[in-house]
């Protein structure tokens, strides 16, 4: 119940903060939008006898189209937007990790180090604890009909005392 | 007169003990025995673990590993070896098989069977008895 408790308080919280977050956007939004027609305004005003601001100059000089208040704003909420994609991504892969993907090419590699592991131990007649962990890690890795095959193989080996040592 | 209290002290400590031994319960040790032809071994773990030889030993174990999508890989194995040397292996991934391996406990009899083709388990038994408990555990008596 206290748990319950603690996390409504939390999520409240964090509810409030990302509200005022939005609210400050959109403050922001609002005056970068009339920054943007005030610089129109003074780009279409007859050529003017005092210095204009550098960067108004040289937003003009590139002879870039000058945006309404309204075309700026939707601007915005677009790169707004397109930053939250990324977030709520990042936050489902948080939740369920891909799975591994293995190439068939892959899974044969993988599957021959191992043949190949199995064989370097019946040609040593033993298999140390430790190496036998790194021998299991590697099988584990492998697809189902793989890993039982190589489980196979290794417990056969065991079995007849090709290989000398314990699971 | 001395020497025959001291005597007979010894006698009582001495038949006190054999009591308390001829009191301790049922025992039952199973060595370890791998049958190669049925394709079966058994064993209790006590009995194994203190053989009179360097070969015995019967056990099973579960491996598991992060599978990186939020799950484990799992497989399980037995494993045993008698006093001639014969050995047993098996493998296995199956789930109930792995609950069995994992419910087992210390000292019991362990016995299992496998497939000569696949070296799968295809049974896995164990038996937790009282008679497989080793006398210095303690008594609760």
């Amino acid at each position: 119940m206290k748990w319950l408790l603690t996390l409504s308080i939390a999520q409240t919280a964090l509810l409030a903060m990302l509200g005022l977050r939005v609210a400050a956007i959109d403050l922001e939004t609002d005056q970068i939008a009339r920054d943007v027609d005030a610089a129109r305004r003074i780009a279409e005003a007859p050529a003017p006898q005092t210095p204009i601001a550098p960067a108004r100059e040289s937003a003009s000089s590139f002879g870039a189209p000058l945006l309404t208040a309204e075309q700026a704003r939707a601007i915005f909420r677009e790169e707004l937007a397109a930053l939250d994609i990324p977030a709520a991504q990042s936050a489902t892969q948080a939740k369920a990790p891909a799975p591994a993907q293995t190439s068939p090419e892959e899974t044969r590699r993988m599957a021959a180090t191992v043949a190949g592991d199995i064989n370097y131990y019946k040609g040593v007649g033993a298999i140390s604890p430790p190496e036998m962990e790194v021998l299991q890690t590697k099988i584990a890795k492998l697809p189902l009909d793989e890993r039982r095959a190589a489980l196979t193989d290794l417990a056969k080996a065991m079995t007849r005392g090709e290989i000398d040592g314990v699971m | 007169m001395m020497t025959l209290n001291r005597k007979l002290l010894a006698a009582g400590l001495a038949a006190a003990c054999a009591s308390t031994a001829a009191m301790a319960g049922m025992v039952q040790p199973a060595r370890v025995d791998v049958d190669l032809v049925n394709l079966t071994a058994g064993g209790d773990m006590l009995s194994a673990r203190y053989a009179p030889n360097k070969n015995e030993f019967i056990g099973c174990g579960v491996r598991k590993f992060d599978d990186g999508a939020g799950g484990a890989t799992a497989f399980g194995f037995c494993q045993a070896e008698d006093e001639k040397g014969e050995r047993a292996f098996c493998n296995t991934d199956n789930e109930d098989l792995l609950d069995a391996i994992e419910a087992s406990a210390d000292y019991g009899y362990v016995s299992f069977s496998w497939d000569e083709k696949t070296q799968r388990c295809t049974r896995i038994g164990f038996s937790n008895q009282s008679f497989y408990v080793p006398p210095n555990v303690g008594s609760n008596l």
